[in-house]
């Protein structure tokens, strides 16, 4: 149980560094571009992080499968998102 | 107990509502209204309150973060300019807030921390209402004549929504253009899973956080996706099966009012052994309803919402 807490800390303590570290990124970025790379990898590495953090706290198979498929869709969509955006700046700049 | 998030989030929840009322830009506004409505989320956990948190999320925040975005796009659009000023020193506007604020601290006062209310009885009655959910059971059972009225309600500002069909023609060029191939495969792996999770959330709303509400803006959700991804979807309210889906919710609320009564009953008092059956019936059909009310104020405000006979199509 203690190993298991153990890795939860470890795996969500490194997730939030990287949400800090996509939050100094967004703030501090010149352009939307730059801002869209900090964004997503907060959702995709830094969620994941956090997703396998909780992995060792699931305490029913549901749980396990539940936590995974949060992640897999905020992936999705922050990828769909992201490229919309992106998009949608480069045609308003033209 | 009052934890540390709670210290940072109460306060936060302040200056986020005054910034977007007191923002000059609309899109600004809305955005920190968004924010509001995700983090007002986050309070109702705290406050483990999980139906109202999911409902808070969902509509307050995606739902009419959407609305209000369709709307201002729709303003910019059009050659009408709407010049919206926002008063914010009005000595009148703030005498009331401050007023109304003063009486909700006394009223928040004066409870006494032993009052139960009616949490006694309502724990009491819950083994016999149809569901194990408490809100699940004080919604559709308990003040289901509210909930009814609620439906009501709803129904008749989407009557009024209809008002909105094509007033504006700002759709026109849109449906021209070629929908972007990453959008439709988005579309394509999500849309079935909304509708698989507002099935879930309806389902499982009997015993744990979910429900109707919840399910019906999961179902608009995917509606307004759809909408945005340039699919052609059948909005028009003039066609009979629009209209029965946007009204069954109320009609097999009032069904089952009728057959309660029919039974030697009272209206809506649900029989013990039939309760939970009918508690499920009323949120499936309430889903639909809900998702098919929210979905049509999102198309009339962003001008997708038509309106043909047969006779106008040919």
């Amino acid at each position: 149980m203690i190993l298991l807490d153990a890795l939860t800390i470890l795996f969500t303590g490194i997730g939030t560094l990287f949400f800090i570290a996509s939050t100094l990124g967004i703030l501090r970025f010149p352009d939307i571009y730059g801002r869209l790379h900090a964004l997503t990898k907060a959702d995709n590495v830094g969620l994941g992080l956090i997703v396998i953090g909780l992995l060792f706290q699931a305490a029913e198979p549901s749980q396990f499968f539940k936590l995974i498929v949060i992640w897999v869709l905020v992936v999705i969509s922050g990828a769909a998102a992201c490229f919309l955006i992106a998009q949608t700046a480069r045609n308003m700049r033209e | 107990m009052a934890n540390l998030l709670d210290f940072i989030l109460a306060p936060t929840l302040v200056v986020i509502a005054a910034v977007s009322l007191g923002v000059k830009d609309l899109f600004t506004g809305i955005v920190f209204y968004i924010l509001f409505g995700l983090l007002t989320a986050l309070a109702w956990v705290e406050l483990k309150a999980p139906d109202v948190a999911l409902v808070e999320a969902a509509i307050g925040a995606g739902l009419i973060g959407a609305l209000f975005l369709a709307v201002l796009g729709r303003m910019e659009s059009s050659k009408l300019k709407v010049k919206i000023e926002v008063e914010t020193r009005s000595y009148f506007l703030w005498m009331v807030t401050l007023l109304a604020v003063a009486l909700l601290i006394f009223a928040v006062t004066t409870l006494s921390p032993d009052a139960v209310g009616l949490s006694k009885h309502a724990l009491e009655a819950v083994k016999n209402s149809g569901a194990s959910n408490l809100t699940t059971a004080v919604i559709i059972n308990f003040r289901a004549y509210d909930t009814l009225l609620e439906l009501a309600v709803m129904l008749v500002v989407t009557i009024g929504a209809f008002g909105l069909h094509y007033s504006a023609p700002a759709r026109d060029g849109a449906k021209l253009q070629i929908p972007e191939p990453l959008l439709v495969l988005f579309l394509r792996l999500l849309t079935p899973f909304m509708v698989l999770v507002a099935g879930y959330l309806l389902w499982v709303g009997s015993e744990a956080p979910g429900g109707a509400f919840q399910a019906g803006a999961i179902l608009t959700g995917a509606g307004i996706l759809l909408l945005l991804g340039k699919v052609n979807l059948p909005l028009n309210y003039m066609s009979d099966r629009y209209r029965f889906a946007t009204g069954v919710g109320l009609l097999g609320f009032v069904l089952v009012g009728v057959y309660t009564v029919g039974i030697g009953g009272l209206f809506l008092q649900y029989p013990f052994s039939m309760a939970k059956a009918i508690v499920l019936a009323i949120e499936a059909v309430a889903t639909i309803s809900i998702g098919m009310i929210l979905l049509t104020l999102f198309a009339g405000c962003a001008g997708f919402l038509q309106s043909f006979t047969e006779e106008t199509k040919r």
